[in-house]
């Protein structure tokens, strides 16, 4: 190896799981290499680095490294973070204690918010205030604030969120109170909320800007860490990080912004459902459902128009959040959902036996049947199937289970499994339905992604439910995320308010406006010294009917003359495939423009080995398919040939998951090596 | 296979959990489309809305609510509807509505609109939404809250048809529109609970075709069994017995007599009975409800102790019966006003807790002040000139538990999942400055858990303006339970360049420009002794600053 010229321009991309780190590498020539290793929680980037070296690749040929970090998110969800003070406007400490004073878990006399990351004591409040039309009533004074820094904030913080009034408005008086920390202050994080989240609502501002400040030193460290250790294996590209929003930036722009890469995991599947759209594009109507279910929840996202489905704001573990992230909705159901009587009714979850113990057929001393144990009795999982690596799966103990259940309601075991699958399935769709009704998209012109532990065992079933014609396993499915982080482009976001009445704004301003939002997220993309490229931006803006206050976002092509009424055409248009009416004749106005300037990411040209021996099944098993026993033929994944279509029954085998095709469906491996499942016209 | 399958019209136990589940994500999606689509915040903003679908014998299948305390007050409306048009006259794509309160119970700003659901030229349902419309050409804006009559509150609509055949009414919405101050608001809402009710239609359709009737009849039949067993197990696992708690509210309105409410809860077996024998009469100001709004309540106040995540279906409160004396406010009869629907209410509710905790101690939490402490202003807008209504309900101290101190500032047991009203929108659509918003040091009743913390809110009127308040419970604030303290009562003070007074309830006041009003809610009961408070919970209290 040593004397070998080292051929430049390997991209590697890193996601971490809750139990192993994934690697996948893709080299010049078009080959993909694939890698996992433990994940080390108590420090990442051991697991980090032992997943690259799985690679075997010249640490000198990586010349882009992608990493999707969960050290934000883990901070947050394990309460690790730092120690916070935050700086209100006088009269308002309590604003973020308070939050929006309602329960949504509304029939329980107990509910109790979330324990917030700030408690009261280390809330300070500063006299100062900004009016609603963004006038400045009461400046920072700069002797208050170093007498607060001398008495209370000095030593004491790792980092300072400041959030004040109407500051989405007017950000002087923060901007001048962070001026005056730093200079005292300099070695601690100030997060101001006009950065974070400059848009109205305090108390989503400033738990925005909480969770930023309380994830900042985290972030910053790790990343650090990350880069010094990649640099001491010889790696020295830029290390690019996963965001919420599904685009990738520097690690130094990541460090400014650590709130948006909390999602940094998990929108890994969603990216790589980008990706696969476009290798698809030609065989969908429009668009891609992205399902990921595992042992305890499923996790729905979509792709539309070629892109991942965003949402402006989020809540993640009862923090309220303002910031672009790709849309994930998460429901209790997964395989280790249990199936239990209550009242003389069946009840399939929520509650879940998680891992530990874990279905009844794992043997780690779980006796209630769950999802995966009618899998298995129904001959779905096929018993060659060994999950999580080398756990071999117990038939009797499954059987032994459910049998207990039906005796409950006089349901035999075969019938009984059935019917929990039927149920899970059934209220997996439910969930897709709630989603799509909501968004006014109709999920039978979409197709199917699926994904995780028990996602291509279920996908065909929901397919059905929800009147789906195609469904698609995709390639890579063991290391789905980092694979899809391989082609996640630049990207970043930005947004202004700005009110008015659209028809009446300014042209003028509204170039003026955009372009410099443009300039700065131009500006941002560069920090991490981007090479040359072309950059791609688009304009939206978020509009409403006057008196209204949820937006939509609706994409402003150009701004030629007449954009504005091209804008509200657009605007209505769109009203009514959200919400199924709309109003032309009413006045519509803009509370926000955004710029989004991406940098497409080379596309991945694959080079897969491909079989051309038939695809021959290596085992037959018998599964419960349409009221009967049928001998069905189980394949591995790896030796399928492509314009070979298999019809259903038929199961598929890969390491981490099994693809169940009922009758009436049939199989084709795509050329980018996605299973294809469409369904047999009758 | 199994006995079932002998008989096709059966439903197994597996396509009955289908079906269940589906019913409530009907409810659920259509509950999305309207508070996403509605016109007004109250509705997106503050869910003060309900949705819910009905089989074709108008049983309940599945509901949604924004607030808790619509629980099931879609039922009267959807019978009513048909008690006065008949299904015979009904056809595809019609859509009626009423607001009467002693047909369907609030205020009659809560307007409930419905759907037959037809499959075939048969109705196999109903879908029905309830959201507050804004304004309904009361006396004064948006609602009258010193009313003596129910004819000062606005329209007050039966069984009123307003689409036929997917057509609108014309004249029905030009009479909606033409007598409310705030017509664009009236049509955007109306047509979010037409988009409600047609999503309902949709998916109820979807799921009949796939299932058929006689199924779905038959795995109705089974759900409303598994919510009546689920409840009548759930009473007969507490101790029988009868217990009363009394209290009163401080007036029936501005300079008005207390109202009291006497609650007597008794179980036995697995039943319940709940009396509200002993309540005042109707009242002559507008705190008054329909008693279809009472039994709403005291559902609420039912399901907060039993099964509270079982989803309520038709089979739902078959052991929970209800006496409610005639004429009394609970069950108000024409004329009476009924703009304060809840006040009573939310009495009756804390009341029924109380009592119950002689069974159930460990169920139940210590007391609250359990009204909406509403707060309003209206007026001229400086800039625009037109007239604006700033209308909200804030938070109040929750009554503590065993094992863990109330929960403070959060809306009452009638609101769910209603949110407050963000200072800077309301700095930035109305003439107001919010000086300050906290938390009421304490005001949570002491006690080895401590009642949760009422909050305090200071407003400027920048122009001139009328201010209406509704605070309530001054004298039966948060009780304590076992041994517990009560919360501090509610408070509101107004302050102009002259001078300064008390106005917990009025209606309608000029207050100028520059006047300070200070609104100050109640505190939560405490629970157990406070001697038995531990050293470390007094101290952390003292760190953060909640008692001082």
């Amino acid at each position: 190896m040593k004397n070998r010229k080292i051929e430049k321009g390997v991209r590697v991309a890193i996601d971490i799981g809750g139990t192993f780190t994934d690697a996948v590498a893709i080299k010049p020539d078009g080959e993909i290499l694939t890698a996992k290793a433990s994940t080390t929680p108590k420090n990442l980037t051991e697991g980090v680095l032992n997943a690259v070296r799985d690679l075997e690749i010249e640490p000198q040929a990586v010349t882009s490294f992608i990493h999707g970090t969960t050290a934000g998110l883990n901070a947050l969800l394990e309460r690790r973070g730092a120690n916070v003070a935050l700086l209100t406007t006088k009269g308002f400490r309590d604003i973020y204690e308070i939050g929006r004073s309602n329960r949504p878990d509304m029939y329980n006399a107990r509910y109790k918010r979330p324990l917030p990351l700030v408690q009261r004591r280390n809330i300070y409040e500063i006299d100062e205030r900004i009016a609603a039309d963004g006038s400045l009533i009461r400046p920072i004074n700069s002797a208050e604030i170093r007498a607060l820094y001398q008495q209370s904030l000095e030593g004491n913080y790792d980092a300072i969120a400041v959030c004040l009034l109407h500051s989405y408005r007017n950000s002087s008086n923060e901007k001048a109170l962070k001026e005056i920390l730093i200079q005292e202050l300099p070695d601690i994080h100030v997060i101001l909320s006009s950065d974070v989240a400059p848009e109205w609502r305090e108390y989503e501002r400033t738990s925005t800007t909480v969770v930023s400040a309380y994830v900042a030193p985290i972030v910053e460290e790790y990343l650090s860490n990350l880069e010094d250790r990649l640099k001491k294996e010889g790696i020295n590209c830029p290390v690019l990080v996963m965001q919420s929003n599904g685009g990738v930036v520097s690690a130094q722009v990541a460090r400014h912004l650590p709130v948006q890469t909390l999602l940094s995991g998990p929108v890994g599947g969603t990216t790589a459902g980008v990706a696969v759209e476009k290798s698809v594009k030609k065989i969908l109507e429009e668009g891609l459902i992205c399902v990921d279910m595992g042992g305890t929840s499923f996790d729905v996202s979509m792709v539309v128009d070629g892109a991942a489905q965003i949402e402006l704001e989020a809540s993640l573990d009862g923090h309220d959040l303002l910031f672009p992230a790709v849309a994930i909705h998460t429901v209790g159901a997964g395989g280790g959902s249990v199936a239990e009587t209550s009242s003389g009714g069946l009840r399939v979850g929520p509650r879940s036996a998680g891992a530990m113990p874990g279905p009844a057929c794992y043997s780690r001393g779980g006796n209630e049947p769950t999802v995966t144990d009618a899998n298995l009795i129904l001959g779905r999982i096929s018993t060659e199937a060994r999950l999580s690596g080398d756990l071999q799966l117990d038939l009797m103990k499954a059987k032994d289970a459910v049998d207990r259940v039906g005796q409950e309601i006089e349901l035999e075991k075969t019938a009984l499994s059935e019917g929990i699958v039927r149920i899970a399935d059934s209220n997996m769709a439910n969930a897709i339905r709630e989603l799509t009704v909501f968004r006014g998209i109709d999920p039978r012109n979409y197709a199917l992604m699926a994904f995780g532990g028990a996602g291509p065992l279920h996908a065909v079933a929901l397919a059905e439910e929800l009147e789906i014609s195609t469904v698609i396993v995709p390639a890579y499915a063991g290391v789905l995320s980092a694979w899809g982080m391989l082609q996640a482009d630049y990207r970043v976001d930005r947004s202004i308010s700005h009110s008015g009445i659209l028809g009446d704004l300014q042209d003028e301003f509204i170039i003026q406006t955009t372009q410099m939002l443009s300039t700065d997220a131009q500006t941002t993309l560069n920090l991490g010294q981007m090479p040359d490229t072309q950059y791609e931006e688009h304009k939206a803006a978020d509009l409403r009917y006057l008196g209204q206050e949820y937006t939509l976002t609706v994409p402003i092509e150009n701004l030629n003359n007449g954009w504005q009424n091209e804008l509200r055409k657009r605007f209505d248009d769109a009203y009514m495939i959200r919400f199924g009416h709309c109003n032309r004749d009413e006045t519509v106005e803009i509370v926000n423009l955004r710029v989004t300037v991406t940098i497409p990411n080379q596309p991945i040209s694959h080079n897969r080995i491909k079989n051309e021996s038939a695809s021959n099944p290596i085992s037959y098993e018998k599964s419960w398919s349409g009221n009967e026993w049928v001998d069905t033929p189980v394949y591995q994944r790896d030796n399928l040939k492509e314009d070979d279509p298999i019809s259903g029954p038929a199961m598929i085998l890969e390491p981490d998951a099994t693809t169940y095709i009922p009758s009436g469906w049939q199989l084709q491996m795509h050329n980018e090596a996605h299973l294809l499942i469409t369904r047999i016209d009758s | 296979m199994t006995k079932n399958k002998e008989n096709l019209d059966i439903a197994d136990p597996i396509t009955v959990e289908v079906i269940r589940n589906s019913f409530s994500s009907i409810a659920a999606q259509m509950n999305q489309n309207l508070a996403r689509s509605a016109y007004t915040p109250i509705i997106y903003e503050m869910k003060d809305c309900s949705v819910a679908i009905f089989d074709r014998h108008a049983q309940l299948v599945g509901q949604s609510s924004g607030l808790p305390v619509f629980l099931g007050t879609l039922g009267p409306a959807v019978e009513a509807v048909i008690d006065y048009f008949g299904t015979a006259d009904m056809q595809p794509g019609d859509i009626y509505l009423l607001n009467d309160s002693y047909i369907v119970g609030s205020h009659l700003n809560d307007v409930s609109v419905l759907s037959p659901i037809f499959l075939e030229k048969q109705i196999i349902g109903f879908g029905a939404s309830k959201a507050h419309w804004m304004d309904i050409g009361a006396k004064s804006p948006s609602s009258a809250t010193d009313s003596t009559e129910i004819y000062q509150e606005g329209y007050r609509l039966g069984p009123t048809r307003v689409f036929r055949a997917g057509e609108p009414v014309k004249n029905i919405i030009d009479f909606l529109t033409r007598n409310s101050r705030l017509p664009k608001a009236i049509w955007g809402d109306l047509q979010a609970q037409v988009a409600a009710c047609r999503t309902g239609e949709k998916e109820m359709q979807k799921l009949y075709k796939r299932f058929g009737m006689n199924i779905i009849d038959s795995a109705s039949t089974k759900i409303f069994e598994q919510s009546e067993e689920a409840e009548r197990a759930a009473i007969a696992a507490l101790p029988d017995g009868t217990w009363t708690a009394k209290g009163n509210l401080d007036s029936w309105g501005p300079g008005g007599d207390p109202v009291i409410v006497e609650t007597k809860v008794t179980i036995a077996g697995e039943e319940m009975h709940v009396s509200l024998e002993g309540s005042s009469p109707q009242t002559p100001g507008c705190l008054n409800c329909g008693l279809q709004q009472t039994i709403a309540g005291v559902r609420l106040a039912f399901k907060f102790v039993i099964d509270p995540q079982l989803p309520v279906t038709a089979g739902s409160f078959k052991n929970l019966h209800i006496s409610v004396p005639e004429r009394s406010v609970f069950d108000a009869r024409e004329p009476a006003a009924c703009q304060h629907y809840y006040p009573h209410i939310g009495l009756m509710i804390d009341l029924f807790l109380n009592a119950l905790s002689n069974a159930a101690p460990d169920s139940v939490i210590a007391g609250q002040c359990g009204d909406a402490m509403n707060i309003m202003f209206t007026g001229k807008h400086p800039t625009s000139n037109e007239l604006f209504v700033s209308g909200e309900a804030t938070g109040v101290g929750w009554g503590a538990f065993r094992g863990g101190d109330g929960s403070s500032a959060m809306v009452t047991y009638g609101g769910g999942d209603l949110k407050n009203f963000p200072v800077e929108v309301q700095e930035y659509r109305f003439p107001l400055r919010i000086h300050e918003y906290r938390l009421r040091p304490n005001s949570g009743g002491k006690g080895r858990w401590r009642g949760g913390l009422g909050l305090i809110r200071t407003y400027e009127v920048l122009s001139n303006a009328r201010l209406s308040t509704w605070f309530e419970r001054t004298q039966t604030p948060g009780r304590g339970l076992l041994g517990g303290k009560n919360g501090e009562p509610g408070d509101v003070t107004v302050t102009n360049k002259e001078n300064s007074w008390k106005a917990l309830k009025c209606a309608d006041v000029p207050v100028e420009a520059g006047t300070m009003i200070t609104i100050a809610t109640g505190g939560g009961g405490g629970f157990g002794p406070a001697e038995e408070r531990t050293t470390e919970a007094i101290e952390e209290d003292i760190l953060q600053g909640y008692t001082v």
